[in-house]
């Protein structure tokens, strides 16, 4: 059977570096020039994501997600940091002129690995104020104060609405039975 | 009680995955980490939002070349800092050393070791062997190749930007043209934004933009979509003009619209800005009904 490629990373095999790069480079790439405002934001965010790729690759566990989804959650945490700080230079005066419906850009025929293409059906599931304010978070990188300026939803209800919503998409995704480590 | 302890940390890790924690709030959840210890090393909620935030992707944009060069080389750096550091952690075996017999040791190590011929020829003969052993493997399996189990993942081949306007302009079924006129008419902006709904895809041509200085100010697109209240437009992203000819920039759009009813150009500081004051409005592109 094929080893993934984070476990061989993980062994220490080098050659898994290029294979990294070959099927996540532009994936990562790809998130980084999504939720960044600029391409030297990307370039570095990219960066520090890979080595952290490198870092976590023994965590990676076939059992519970796909390895793309794995990558994705690594970037994730590196790009939200980067999100947050640029955010918090926003006038937050002027938030109510945010698009207020966003909706997902998802294509069906991306390889965006198999719990990607579930959530994008999970998500047009779930109740329309619990869709958009997963969507101003994840997508946006909006804090729930900025999603209620938004929405006029008070903090509390932008809250249940998310935690909600995420926890209804893990269980139809199948994540929380295999959580155990 | 703990029923109640536990859903609070549900929320406290649903709150830091999507929204951040403050200082308190970090505290109180490091606390229950204690009671809830599986729950602290669950990520299914994280992978969950990033599984999410993987849907807002249109398209996979290939790493620029120089940045995988960047990546490459950090991985050099990484993984001898990590060899090293394995080797280090694993690799040395100190000899215990009774102290009664330090001075013997002390001998030991110092002791001329006297030359030995016979061993040296024989390791040479193994060595010579393992040479003629690896060129006869190398030889037959340069006769024989073996075919590698291993499948890796091929990136599909990403056209230039020119030959992907061309394959748009070709293969949309419902391609909308839009000319760009200059709103002020103080210098002739020429060009047309295509777009096509179905594939999500489109691309601005202008001739007439000015060069911008990336370290000062960078053109950001927005897109007025029939969906949305004008003031909120989507942002398409920030481009750069770096010469005075024809340019061609493919549109991003930060999220999904359906029916443009205008496209507009403003210059905004670097990086761009999540809400246009449209002071500095450079060309508009009205979609004709």
């Amino acid at each position: 059977m094929t080893k993934a490629i984070l476990q061989r990373i993980a062994e220490g095999d080098k050659t898994a570096v290029q294979d990294c790069l070959d099927t996540y480079g532009g994936l990562v790439w790809s998130l980084a020039r999504r939720m960044l405002p600029n391409t030297d934001e990307a370039e570095d965010a990219v960066q520090e994501t890979f080595i952290d790729i490198w870092k976590n690759a023994e965590r990676f566990d076939e059992k519970q997600a796909s390895e793309t989804t794995f990558v994705a959650m690594i970037a994730r945490r590196r790009l939200i940091d980067r999100v947050r700080k640029y955010q918090r230079q926003v006038n937050t005066d002027s938030l109510e002129d945010i698009l207020i419906e966003p909706s997902g850009n998802y294509h069906q025929s991306m390889q965006i690995g198999v719990e990607a293409k579930q959530a994008a059906k999970e998500l047009d599931n779930l109740r329309p104020e619990q869709r958009q304010v997963l969507q101003l978070s994840i997508y946006k990188g909006l804090s729930h104060q900025e999603i209620s300026n938004l929405t006029g939803m008070p903090i509390g209800t932008v809250k249940t609405h998310a935690r909600r919503g995420l926890l209804q998409i893990r269980e139809n995704l199948g994540l929380k039975e295999v959580l155990a480590q | 009680m703990s029923s109640n302890s536990k859903e609070r940390m549900l929320d406290l890790l649903t709150d830091q995955i999507l929204f951040g924690l403050g200082e308190e709030e970090s505290a109180e959840l490091k606390k229950l980490e204690n009671l809830f210890p599986e729950l602290k090393n669950d990520n299914s909620l994280e992978l969950t939002a990033s599984a999410i935030g993987l849907t807002n992707l249109d398209e996979i944009e290939p790493m620029p070349a120089s940045l995988r060069v960047k990546i490459l080389a950090d991985a050099d750096k990484y993984f001898a800092t990590a060899k090293s550091a394995k080797v280090l952690r694993f690799e040395p075996q100190l000899r215990e050393v009774k102290t009664e017999n330090i001075g013997e040791e002390i001998q030991k190590t110092f002791e001329f070791e006297p030359k030995r011929p016979f061993m040296q020829w024989l390791g040479w003969a193994f060595a010579g062997l393992a040479c003629i052993a690896l060129g006869f493997s190398v030889w037959t399996n340069l006769q024989n190749p073996k075919v590698v189990d291993r499948v890796v993942e091929v990136p599909p081949k990403v056209l230039p930007v020119s030959e992907q306007y061309n394959q748009l302009l070709t293969s949309a079924i419902d391609l909308q043209k839009t000319a760009w006129v200059n709103p002020k008419n103080d210098k002739e902006v020429i060009g047309e934004v295509v777009w096509s709904e179905t594939e999500q895809k489109g691309f601005m041509k202008f001739t007439g933009l000015a060069a911008n200085n990336a370290s000062k100010e960078q053109y950001q697109l927005w897109i007025f979509d029939e969906t949305q209240d004008e003031k909120t437009p989507i942002d398409g992203g920030v481009f750069d003009v770096s010469a005075n000819g024809e340019v061609l920039i493919p549109i991003k759009p930060t999220l999904k619209f359906k029916n443009p009813k205008l496209f507009a150009i403003t210059a905004e500081k670097p990086g761009g800005v999540m809400v246009s004051k449209r002071e500095k409005l450079v060309a508009i592109g009205k979609v004709q009904a």
